[in-house]
């Protein structure tokens, strides 16, 4: 079995797509998988092996100024804390995010791989991959391992030519867009506030957003990042949403400049 | 007829309001040994006749007191038998007791439990009232103790009491001789010319039992040889 | 996920000089659900003595009863307070009674005896004795409080000191539980007043 790696190797071609011009050099260093009779069996002992980062609280959401991503920064191993300041945030780039809820590993690695098949793709088509894309590519990795253990549950927001965009990826093979996700164990309390407090929430924040383009509206700032909270859950990290809200100056931002698309700008009044 | 119609069911009362099986019981206390206790400002002293039936009986092997817990004893007037079956029940509770709170049970608790026991044989079927009154001396965290129990399982704490034949005697003489700020030694003193005072025949180390608890609060029933030095003091 | 730590507990108690201090968290969950954030732990059984039990909470809550009811009883009948000594006697009796189905509780007891001398203990859940004479500690986040107490304890503390060493003991053993947490709640108890402190910590 072959499994895609591509993003992996260093020396990708620049153009195009290297497997019709030369397939050897090009073909892609693949996991080796081990030799077992029942991979299956030797697949279930394994996962039992692994330690996967349970109780997460990660979600996000699409709004009028943008795309809002959020998760708790707790690790626990059963009832024990081992970090009460992880990134469940990857910054895939700097116009993209990716939530991570499963196994670290599994989230980590293939964030990070899928950074930069996005980046071959800017360099070998001149433009940016919209959400859209980069999310299936995420999507067609997982797909390719299904059933073999790996364990990711991510959201995958940006920002891109069409404006905000959301998609939540599994190692299912699922892949569904949407305005509003939560991924992990928290996700029901999550979802029950965002379903029922989204616009109560949604004005709080879009009268703190505006204050925040009012003070640096010099360099605007769609894509926000929290390291924060959602209550009720323990195995996640801070704090609640209620106490966000009210709150707000004091939590970690961090923003990252990016161009804001022109049609958006448009659409938004802007000029 | 009067109350000997009564007389079979001791549950119930005679139209005088009397149990009069109780009254029997009292009365088979009256004509049993005489046994007396003394509270002392430093401890207790129990004692009593030990008259057997028989000179061949060997007064060794005739225990008429019993210590309860280490520091609670016991002596009787009445029916022996009866006696050893209240020793039994009582010793037990205060093992319960110690089991459950690692601690041993206070005299007022034991008295009280014992005095429960008597009382329910005054009260179930197919049961008589116990043919014995018993005096308790303990000493603990409260100081020392002496209590009286009747058949009819009532109780009271006593400076001093008597029991058995010759209590209104015995009662009398206590009442004379008893001072507040009497010690343990001159309890003993007393408790022994108390017995001698309705003695009947010559009163020596083997024809008396003598129980003392002092500060040390361990209860101990006096050899013959120390009821002997003790009597020699009273000469 | 055991049974003890369906709800979620930490439960400590230290002694100083002529004093003692007990204290819990206020969490009550239901797994990693939080239900509650004010849940009370430790009771008063009389002006000097108390008991923290921790582990399942309708367990700690019916054990509770069954101890206050005890106690009162012996108070009516012997018209005393029970010594801490002998009140241990008397949880771990109870305990032990339900040997083959136990109270899933671990007890903490903590009293000043007569001569104001302070006694600390704590139990399994079928009442094996365990005294101490610096702390004990008992919960979800026991293991954390050892850690915590062993740096933190030092002999003879006077109240204060002893408050201040056991409220820091508490929140950073709670902060390494996902079971306990959501402040504490303090009792510092000498031979004259008892104080009672309510705790704020990290709320998650």
């Amino acid at each position: 079995m072959k499994l895609d790696t591509s993003g992996l190797e260093s020396t990708s071609p620049f153009f195009g797509s290297g497997d019709e011009l030369c397939p050897e050099l090009s073909a892609a260093p693949s996991f080796s998988l081990p030799l077992s009779t029942d991979f299956d069996e030797f697949q279930k002992d394994t996962k039992a092996t692994l330690k996967h980062a349970k109780g997460t609280t990660t979600l996000a959401f699409i709004f009028k100024e943008g795309v809002m991503v959020a998760a708790d920064s707790r690790a626990s191993m059963g009832g024990y804390i081992s970090s009460q300041s992880v990134k469940k945030i990857i910054e895939i780039n700097p116009y993209m995010l990716g939530t991570m809820a499963g196994g670290a590993a599994d989230c980590q690695f293939w964030h990070r791989n899928l950074g930069i098949k996005c980046r071959l793709h800017e360099l070998a088509n001149k433009r940016r991959i919209s959400v859209t894309g980069a999310s299936k590519l995420l999507a067609n990795i997982l797909y390719s391992y299904r059933g073999m253990g790996l364990s990711v549950g991510t959201m995958i927001a940006g920002w891109d030519e069409t404006g905000p965009g959301l998609y939540y990826v599994d190692s299912e093979g699922g892949r569904l867009k949407g305005t509003r996700f939560s991924v992990g164990s928290g996700s029901p309390y999550a979802y029950g506030v965002l379903d029922s407090g989204l616009t109560c929430l949604l004005k709080k924040l879009r009268s703190w957003l505006e204050e925040l383009f009012i003070m640096r509206h010099s360099e605007m700032q769609p894509v926000v990042v929290l390291q924060a909270f959602i209550m009720w859950d323990q195995m996640d990290g801070r704090s609640c949403l209620v106490m966000m809200l009210e709150s707000f100056t004091t939590i970690i931002i961090q923003s990252h400049p990016v161009q804001w698309s022109k049609k958006w700008l448009k659409s938004q009044g802007h000029n | 007829m009067g109350d000997s119609q009564y007389s079979f069911s001791l549950t119930t009362f005679s139209p005088s309001g009397k149990l009069v099986q109780i009254e029997h019981a009292l009365t088979a206390v009256g004509s049993g040994q005489t046994s007396l206790g003394i509270k002392a400002s430093n401890g207790v002293v129990i004692a009593t006749e030990k008259k057997l039936p028989s000179i061949l009986v060997d007064e060794s092997s005739v225990h008429k007191i019993q210590s309860l817990t280490p520091n609670i004893g016991v002596v009787y007037s009445g029916m022996g038998p009866d006696f050893r079956v209240l020793v039994r029940k009582s010793r037990k509770q205060a093992e319960q007791y110690h089991r459950l709170y690692k601690e041993p049970i206070p005299v007022t608790q034991l008295v009280r439990e014992t005095a429960a026991v008597m009382q329910e044989f005054t009260q179930s079927g197919g049961v008589r009232p116990f043919g014995v009154s018993l005096l308790v001396a303990g000493y603990d965290d409260k100081g020392p103790q002496l209590y009286q129990v009747d058949p009819s399982g009532s109780y009271f704490s006593w400076k001093a009491s008597a029991m058995g034949k010759n209590v209104s005697n015995a009662k009398t003489f206590l009442e004379k001789r008893y001072v507040e700020e009497m010690e343990l030694d001159d309890a003993v003193h007393t408790a022994i010319l108390t017995l001698k005072e309705g003695f009947e025949g010559q009163i020596s180390e083997k024809n008396i039992e003598i129980g003392i608890i002092g500060e040390k609060k361990e209860f101990r029933v006096l050899t013959p040889n120390e009821i002997r030095d003790y009597l020699a003091e009273v000469e | 996920m055991s049974i003890t730590e369906y709800n979620g507990s930490a439960l400590v108690a230290m002694v100083g000089k002529n004093c003692f201090a007990i204290a819990s968290d206020r969490r009550l969950g239901v797994q990693l659900q939080t239900i509650a954030t004010d849940f009370q732990r430790i009771s008063k059984i009389h002006d000097r003595l108390f008991i923290g039990l921790s582990g399942l909470a309708t367990d700690s809550q019916t054990l509770y009863q069954r101890l206050v009811f005890r106690h009162k009883l012996y108070q009516l009948r012997e018209e005393r307070d029970m010594k801490p000594e002998t009140f241990a006697s008397l949880v771990s009796a109870l305990l032990y009674e339900k040997r083959f189905g136990p109270y899933f509780c671990q007890p903490v007891i903590a009293g000043l005896s007569d001569e104001d001398k302070p006694f600390i203990c704590t139990m399994d859940s079928i009442g094996a004795k365990e005294l101490a004479k610096d702390f004990v500690v008992a919960g979800t986040a026991g293991e954390s409080l050892y850690g915590a107490c062993e740096a933190m304890f030092k002999p003879d503390m006077e109240p204060d000191e002893l408050f201040e060493t056991v409220s820091q003991a508490l929140l950073s053993s709670v902060d390494r539980d996902c079971l306990s947490g959501w402040g504490g709640h303090v009792y510092i108890v000498t031979p004259t007043e008892i104080k009672e402190r309510i705790l704020k910590g990290r709320m998650d």
